[in-house]
């Protein structure tokens, strides 16, 4: 009995330690800026964390681009603007930052050229009111290794991490009240890049509408098992619990939920549907085995 | 005792678990990699002879591209030696972004790079593009290649699923084992342990009979025979209880006849008293005699520690007996015959040896035939000394050879009344004997006579 009971104990102690351990999100500290430099390796960018004095845009771009030329504080990174490189000038336009190179800018080339910029670039748009940088050198547009003009950058330009979350807008279709007409939402998502876009709108549908006067479309305990798209057709295989539909929405209404969300996206014109891996000839009383196009007669905004 | 037993039974198996469906994943991880690697490596050289990388529209490639990652749902980004994204299968990034990630940097020092991301299910592989001539190897560009595990992941959940009612079969399966094991395991004992309490209460009669395991079993017959031999002695004490009352009531009840009958009758001659009064003393000394005998048995029992050893010359202590005997001897015209081989000098107690040869030799004059004969012998070796007293008796019946030595036991209860015994002489001798750490033996014919053999070792051992 008396071991039932230290058991216990154990276990109360471990859930309230795992528990606790996740508050640890403190926030930044306010006003704290990245100041991004070269992993001394070269393979990489990292950041530390700088307090600027000055408060007004034009004083933070010269206090941020000081930061910038200043060895950082950590032993294996360094600062990405080489020896010898200097900004003859600058201008703000409205949201732009242009910076002009001396033309020691050109002989750097390659992939060190482009952290150098990265580094600038990231560091310079964390200023509220600057958006865009334009890089010159001597005055004249900067040009890269392969001939290119580069233009505007902002700091999304430069991808530190193809599994980065980024902010994907997506258009969804759900039921209205009485089931049988489609009512259009947006969403802002957190994309991942760990799966497909079409999969993350097609689970958005499957768990249902959030907000208040749209209801869901599809049966609870459906699982997508598997989405691809080919040539502008999107093929979408379901488990079979999609066959039960909801009792208060229509077939349309539920078909076409996935379809009009799904030709949304860029690329995909057509939806032809699977179920287990098998094409299915009916969904209630439709025919469910033809590709199904965008149907905007059953969305509510066009009646 | 059944928690140890749960966690012995299943720990091992969760482990076992564990590990099996670990290298399954290590393994069907690492096998996804390489085919992975392959892919990339073919579409690298289709890609090199074109100008693909350098941003240059070529639809067979951009094709090849999608297709391959759709074949392994996932994701292809490809990046030139610029890091612009020449390519992104998922339409996210477009070329004039920049891929800057650890990984595809170091690419470009030659070096590729596996991910699995356990957490999100999908393996990213980043490995460069070589383009190698004769003299050397150029770098040209970076794949990363993201590909999903879930069918990895869906084997490993059904195994897993598996593992887990399979253990908790096995642990209900143990539960019950040792539930039922342990109550068979611990219900002999359980019944040992109140035959036992029923004991101490009292009650002599409980057997314990446990079938079995072996050991338990042999529990189970030690612990009847011990109840035996404890019935045994509480017969004997009972038994003994009622023969020394027997005995001493006797003599009692033979002077009360003689009294009474005297004081019963008037004018008897005084010739008649004295003779009743004869009798009368008679039975007192006999009286006396057994109450003597047993409170020397009964010293004999208490203080088997109080013996008086000293070095005795054996052969004058045989001379002593048979001179206060022969009298006795002469009444029924026997024969003493006495036999010395050599001087014998033992560490004995003279008083106790003394009584225990006094009673054999008397037994043998006793239980003999008119002008029959007594001998009696001494010899001795280097450890011991050996008496022997032999008569030519009425022997005694070879079924009760082993029943003289007890206490009271006579064979012919007339006769040694009628000799004055009591039935106490063999067991006082024994036990004398026994205390010397010596051996007696008896070989006795009927009809033809008895010898016994007494051992004594020379040195007394306490």
């Amino acid at each position: 009995m008396r071991r039932v009971f230290i058991t216990l104990l154990f276990l109360m102690v471990a859930l309230l330690s795992s528990c606790s351990g996740n508050d640890k999100n403190t926030g930044k500290k306010e006003n704290e800026y990245q100041i991004y430099y070269i992993d001394s390796k070269s393979s990489g960018i990292v950041s530390e964390g700088y307090v600027p004095l000055e408060n007004s845009k034009e004083q933070l771009v010269i206090e941020l681009l000081e930061a910038l030329n200043r060895e950082p504080s950590n032993m294996i990174y360094k600062k990405a603007i080489p020896e010898g490189v200097t900004i003859m000038d600058y201008r703000i336009v409205d949201e732009q930052l242009i910076l002009n190179f001396d033309t020691k800018y050109s002989e750097l080339k390659g992939i060190p050229e482009v952290l150098c910029r990265a580094t600038i670039v990231k560091t310079l748009c964390q200023i509220p009111g600057i958006d865009f940088v334009l890089f010159n050198v001597n005055g004249q547009p900067l040009i890269d290794s392969n001939g290119i003009q580069i233009g505007l950058m902002t700091s999304e330009f430069f991808i530190e991490n193809t599994g980065a979350e980024t902010n994907y807008k997506v258009t969804l279709y759900f039921a209205n009240e009485t089931g049988d007409l489609l009512k259009k939402t947006t969403r802002n998502i957190f994309y991942t890049g760990s799966s497909s876009i079409e999969e993350l709108v097609i689970n958005q549908i499957i768990n249902g509408p959030t907000e208040s006067g749209l209801y869901a479309t599809v049966v609870e305990g459906t699982t997508l098992l598997n989405v691809s798209t080919r040539e502008g057709i999107c093929y979408v295989d379901f488990n079979e619990k999609f066959l039960e539909k909801l009792p208060d929405v229509s077939e349309n209404v539920a078909i076409y939920s996935i379809v009009n969300s799904l030709v949304e996206l860029p690329g995909i014109n057509k939806v032809q549907f699977r179920i287990n891996g098998q094409p299915a000839d009916t969904f209630q009383n439709t025919n469910f085995g033809l590709l199904f196009e965008r149907n905007l007669t059953i969305n509510e905004d066009n009646q | 005792m059944l928690f140890a037993f749960i966690v012995i039974g299943v720990i091992p198996l969760y482990l076992f678990t564990h590990i099996l469906l670990n290298s399954y994943m290590d393994k069907a991880v690492g096998n996804k990699f390489t085919q992975m690697q392959n892919q990339i490596i073919m579409l690298s050289n289709q890609m090199l002879p074109t100008g693909y990388l350098t941003l240059a529209d070529v639809p067979e490639i951009g094709a090849e591209v999608n297709r391959i990652a759709d074949v392994y749902q996932g994701r292809i980004v490809i990046v030139n030696n610029n890091l612009n994204i020449v390519e992104d299968t998922y339409g996210l990034y477009d070329a004039n972004k920049y891929l800057v990630s650890k990984e595809v940097i170091q690419c470009f020092s030659g070096n590729s790079s596996r991910v699995h991301d356990k957490e999100n299910n999908y393996l990213i592989l980043t490995q460069p593009i070589t383009h190698t001539t004769e003299d050397q190897k150029v770098i040209v560009g970076a794949i990363v290649m993201n590909a999903s595990t879930k069918d990895i992941q869906t084997i490993l959940s059904t195994m897993e699923q598996r593992a887990i009612i399979f253990s908790l079969a096995l642990a209900m399966f143990i539960v019950i084992f040792a539930l039922y094991f342990s109550g068979k395991l611990t219900n002999p004992l359980t019944k040992v342990v109140s035959s036992i309490d029923h004991l101490t209460e009292g009650y002599m009669d409980e057997e314990v009979s446990i079938k079995g395991y072996y050991e338990i079993e042999k529990i189970s017959d030690s612990f009847n025979k011990m109840i035996n031999r404890m019935k045994k002695i509480e017969d004997t004490r009972q038994e003994f209880v009622s023969n020394v009352s027997h005995e001493l009531k006797t003599p009692i009840t033979s002077i009360k006849v003689l009294a009474d009958s005297l004081l019963m009758q008037e004018d008897i001659p005084v010739e008649l008293y004295r003779e009743f009064l004869v009798d009368i003393t008679e039975e007192i000394e006999r009286e006396n005699k057994i109450i003597n005998d047993l409170l020397s048995l009964v010293k004999l029992n208490k203080t088997a520690g109080d013996m008086n050893i000293s070095s005795i010359n054996i052969n004058e202590l045989l001379e002593q007996i048979l001179k206060r005997l022969r009298p006795i001897a002469k009444k029924q015209n026997i024969e003493v015959i006495y036999e010395s081989f050599r001087p014998v000098i033992a560490e004995v107690d003279e008083v106790k040896i003394s009584l225990a040869i006094s009673n054999l030799i008397e037994n043998a004059i006793k239980y003999n035939t008119p002008d029959g004969w007594v001998r009696v012998s001494l010899n001795a070796d280097h450890k011991y000394l050996f008496i022997k007293v032999s008569d030519s008796g009425i022997g005694i019946p070879e079924e009760v050879q082993d029943l003289i030595f007890e206490r009271f036991y006579r064979v012919d209860k007339a006769r040694s009344r009628e000799t004055g015994g009591t039935g106490l002489g063999l067991a006082i001798t024994r036990n004398v004997i026994q205390m010397h750490r010596g051996a007696i033996r008896v070989y006795s014919k009927e009809g033809e006579g008895t010898t016994f053999n007494v051992r004594i070792p020379l040195n007394y051992i306490a």
